[in-house]
């Protein structure tokens, strides 16, 4: 059933392989020519954006069944980071929802009863049982956050301008608490009024619809919605772009309304970031100086633009009916990472050949990282190759999924280079 | 015989289990060429299972003669591809395999002096443009777009942006390595010769480029296996890098700087569509003036259809644009580049205006809609982007309705007569009726060759993807071709299937039955893409004959 919503989208590729190419205007090397990690990975054309759409296509029209094919179907549909970077290329030249077309495969694969994968299942398993996908007791989410006196807005009576949401892997994952402290600590520095939901902030579930479990994923996201409302917050602020993505973008399209009519307003901690050090209520003391490349996490790129709601059909020509504007991956967050790196003195930014919307990914996103690890190590590994190129010595990024894969693939390649959160880099700044 | 098992293990031990499959949701994504007409034709309407029997991934020209030589013994076909961007190249007889050459990505040579690159089958235009941009040289775009392989483009004879200066994919081979269907190797042109370098095409050794006429009337990989080939590079001005800024999606300019490339767009003062033959006439002038002044980069004219689809930047801006009459006429469109100095540039300018002045041309000037959506936006495509599928936008499909080669003039005269056909055919018989117009009906991509020596054209028809548009098309299609036939015009018939070589080459020297008799000296055993060029099975010539009005 998943599949018929975007029949149209999938049978209407022309096949021109643009979706397999870094976008063309910004091609600056044969070496880094290529955009998609599971085509360049698995070489076969079914693992291009290209190739998904003709299988959509054959078991919409009975010439392929899942029947005959079920665990090729199941590596091509999951060994893919969901990145989007085939559906920015092609929307270059159509107008096809390629995005919709690899999130359909997996919520038909989930619909047969064929998916999600079994490391996928324990991450959701994982979140039913403990509210994090990590297996981690409720009661350590807030350890980072002892003795730092932040209000707590899940408890009665405590309000904040601000929620700040930190997520199950900054939460848990042993040496990245010091993401969550440092922004406590910028926050504070910056007279920010904010909140934590403490132990009883959950994991926003993304991880259950990039895998095609819609039932999870929507009981996740009421619960969330639901304490969301309590806290009375306007602005969640975030560091992970997965969350972000997931309430901004997820949250919308599941209760079939634009990302601007959430109750809330989400904001990336580098845009938050961003307008205070423009506002002026954020100032550097010391120097950092390194030569630094920014890494675009897919999430907060192409991917973390706003979500607009579209229902309605195809009419002739292929035209849609209301009109739909179409996420073309121009309006994710680019530009606030950028200024908040260039604001610290002594530092020097370098950009990759492949950046913002046409970004190579990490390989982490989708459940490729705990499904197919070696696929998404040799997806970093080019990376990491190609930040080496630039002469710079660290990445930076503001994802812990990229982070913690980043730092996979180096350790693969035998890299000097270093990895480090967007966030750790502002608070040696401001000393 | 059949694809077995047996063949299938050989062909593991030639390229290694990792870079083999058989799996039928892999073979799956190899089994459609759904956007052409004909391609929607086969599935709908013949139901042919075009899945093939396994897909293979050469890493070097030895192992591709080895796939070969195991299809002999064991007598399957084969389908050589390059990017898949393809009009033939799809099984159409069961237990077909498709050698996919994605491992062959190689930039082998970049001779900067003697301005050639020698490049295995996957390497792209835009990838050899990169590097080639480095030294102070680039390659042509296909409007096919440059992430198609430009091994491929150049075997089929692909035309370009600025063909003006480049002529199409013949002219811009300078040799090959071909592996023949029994699995031998030839070359060509100084390829032949160890130590001669592969600068040259003619020589020393044969000129077999004819071998590889893919797209009119040639094989379409139906001879082999091309593996490698020495191609031009093109003096380019800079920079080192296409400079664009911003999010690419919707930015389109990309800001060369006009001290080393600059763009014009002409019209004539003539009423569109009742004086379009005036128009072309003077847009022919135009272009033997440019020819024998020996100026420009790019000249080309281009009608209504191609202007609003590679200008587009969503498929409802081009309707938009449509609809607000952005381009009310065909335009000439020009760029000049300071190759070897900006004074040469300059001097071309002078020349150009006073062309323009001497055949009646009007400069469109920066504050009017189509110089804005057209040179702000799109110019710059044709030297980096092409089209890639842009061209489809209009209904997610499109057919060439016809296509010539010729010299201008009598090019002018074909689009003139061509569209009259094609009016005509929707006046009395209702075809493309509910094509996109007014896109259909008004056609012409003029593009002058090498300083206007020679023209080709085309002129698109926007069918959506559906059986009864699909036959129209392939109707006028055929139409329109047997009208051109008649006036002994050289039609090129690009886009239809096996039967168009029996009923067209008669009326073109018989240049079927000589492909015909150097693919059975070739490939003894058709296991070569038999099911294009020789063996039309999937549209039968009585249904072709009947649409043509035979």
């Amino acid at each position: 059933m998943a599949l018929e919503k975007i029949e149209y989208d999938a049978s209407h590729c022309q096949r021109c392989s643009t979706c397999k190419w870094s976008h063309l205007w910004e091609v600056k090397s044969q070496r880094f020519v290529r955009n998609c990690p599971s085509v360049w990975y698995g070489k076969f054309d079914a693992y291009a954006a290209q190739g998904k759409n003709d299988i959509v296509t054959g078991l919409l029209r009975g010439e392929l069944s899942w029947e005959e094919s079920k665990d090729a179907l199941l590596e091509i549909i999951y060994r893919c980071p969901v990145c989007a970077a085939c559906d920015i290329s092609c929307k270059r030249v159509m107008d096809l929802d390629i995005i919709g077309v690899l999130d359909a495969l997996r919520e038909e694969a989930c619909e047969k009863g064929y998916g999600p994968l079994p490391a996928h299942k324990e991450f959701i398993q994982s979140i039913m049982n403990y509210d994090n996908v990590w297996k981690q007791p409720r009661t350590r989410r807030s350890n980072w956050a002892k003795k730092l006196g932040i209000k707590d807005l899940s408890k009665s009576g405590e309000k904040a301008d601000v929620l700040y949401y930190v997520g199950c892997t900054y939460a848990y994952k042993p040496g990245m608490e010091t993401v969550p402290q440092n922004t406590t600590d910028i926050l504070k520095a910056a007279g920010v009024d904010f909140g934590i939901l403490g132990a009883k902030e959950i994991c926003c579930g993304g991880i259950a619809d990039n895998v095609g479990d819609k039932k999870s994923f929507e009981e996740i996201a009421q619960k969330n919605l639901t304490m969301f409302a309590e806290t009375g917050a306007k602005t969640i602020v975030t560091n992970c772009p997965g969350c972000f993505m997931t309430f901004s973008e997820k949250y919308a399209c599941m209760q079939k309304i634009d990302t601007k009519d959430l109750p809330y307003e989400v904001k990336h901690s580098t845009q938050y970031i961003d307008e205070l050090i423009r506002q002026g209520k954020i100032t550097f003391k010391n120097p950092v100086n390194m030569q630094v490349t920014w890494h675009d996490p897919c999430h907060l790129g192409r991917r973390g633009e706003p979500y607009k709601h579209w229902e309605g059909k195809r009419v002739q020509f292929g035209l849609t009916d209301p009109p739909r504007e179409m996420n073309r991956g121009v309006n994710g967050i680019y530009d606030a990472p950028r200024n908040v790196l260039q604001a610290i003195p002594g530092l020097k930014l370098v950009e990759m050949e492949r950046i913002k919307e046409y970004s190579w990914c990490c390989g982490s996103g989708g459940g490729a990282k705990s499904a197919y690890p070696d696929f998404a190590i040799a997806t970093a590994k080019e990376r990491v190759e190609e930040a080496e190129a630039t002469g710079a010595g660290t990445i930076a990024t503001a994802c812990p999924w990229c982070e913690a894969n980043l730092n996979d693939g180096i350790d693969a390649t035998g890299s000097s280079m270093q990895v480090e959160d967007i966030l750790d880099l502002v608070k040696k700044a401001m000393g | 015989m059949a694809f077995t098992e047996v063949a299938y293990k050989a062909l593991q031990d030639i390229v290694g289990e990792e870079n083999v499959s058989n799996e039928p949701a892999i073979c799956q994504a190899y089994s459609r060429v759904q956007w052409l007409p004909s391609g929607v034709m086969q599935r709908e309407n013949c139901g042919l299972n075009m899945r093939p029997a396994c897909v293979v991934m050469p890493g070097s020209t030895e192992e591709v003669q080895n796939i070969v030589k195991i299809a002999n013994r064991y007598q399957f076909p084969f389908i050589p591809r390059g990017s898949g961007f393809t009009f033939q190249a799809f099984p159409t007889a069961a237990g077909t395999i498709v050698i996919d050459p994605k491992r062959m990505d190689r930039i082998i040579e970049l001779n900067e002096k003697d301005m050639y690159a020698v490049i295995e089958p996957y390497v792209s235009f835009v990838g050899l443009q990169s590097e080639a941009m480095k030294y102070g040289l680039y390659t042509p775009t296909p409007l096919a777009g440059s992430q198609v392989s430009c091994l491929a483009n150049y075997a089929w004879h692909g035309a370009y942006g600025n063909s003006w200066i480049t002529g199409v994919g013949a002219q811009n081979l300078l040799g090959f390595e071909l592996v023949l269907p029994d699995g031998e190797v030839v070359k060509s042109g100084s390829m032949t010769c160890p130590g001669a370098g592969n600068f040259w095409n003619d020589g020393p050794g044969p000129d077999l480029r004819g071998f590889l006429r893919g797209g009119m009337f040639g094989h379409a990989g139906g001879i082999g296996v091309v593996t490698k080939i020495s191609c031009k590079l093109w003096q380019f001005a800079g920079p080192e890098v296409f400079p664009t800024e911003g999010n690419a999606n919707m930015k389109f300019s990309s800001g060369f700087g006009e001290d080393v490339w600059r763009w014009y767009m002409i019209k004539f003062p003539y009423k569109y569509p009742e004086e379009e033959e005036l128009e072309l006439k003077k847009s022919a002038e135009l272009f033997y003036e440019m020819g024998k002044a020996e100026i420009g980069e790019v000249a080309t004219h281009l009608a209504q259809q191609f202007l609003y689809t590679y200008s587009s930047v969503t498929k409802q801006d081009l309707f938009d644009n449509i609809k607000n009459d952005v381009f009310p006429s065909g335009f000439v469109v020009v760029a000049l580049q300071a190759k070897t100095s900006f004074k040469q540039m300059e001097y071309e300018e002078k020349v150009l205006k006073e062309i323009v002045k001497k055949v009646g041309g009007i400069f469109v000037e920066e504050d009017e809609p189509a110089y804005q959506v057209w040179i702000k936006r799109a110019a710059n495509e044709w030297i980096r982007f092409g089209n890639a599928q842009r061209l489809a936008r209009p209904s997610d499909n499109f057919s060439i309705g016809s296509s010539n080669v010729d010299s201008i003039d009598s090019i002018v005269y074909e689009i003139i007569e061509s569209n009259e056909v094609g009016r005509d055919l929707l006046k009395k018989e209702g075809l493309g009726k509910d094509f996109v117009q007014p896109l259909s009906i008004h056609g012409g991509w003029i593009s002058p060759q090498e300083y206007g020596y020679w023209c080709l054209h085309t002129t698109d028809v926007f069918p959506e993807q559906e059986p009864e548009q699909c036959n129209q098309a392939i109707e006028i299609i055929g139409k329109v071709a047997k009208s051109q036939l008649e006036r002994k015009s050289a039609a090129a018939v690009i886009h239809l299937l096996g039967p168009a070589y029996d009923i067209f080459g008669p009326m073109l020297g018989n240049v079927h039955l000589i492909m015909k008799d150097l693919k059975k000296e070739f490939d003894p055993n058709n296991l070569a893409n038999p099911g294009y060029a020789t063996r039309p099975d999937v549209l039968s010539q009585e249904e072709l004959q009947k649409m043509m009005g035979h």
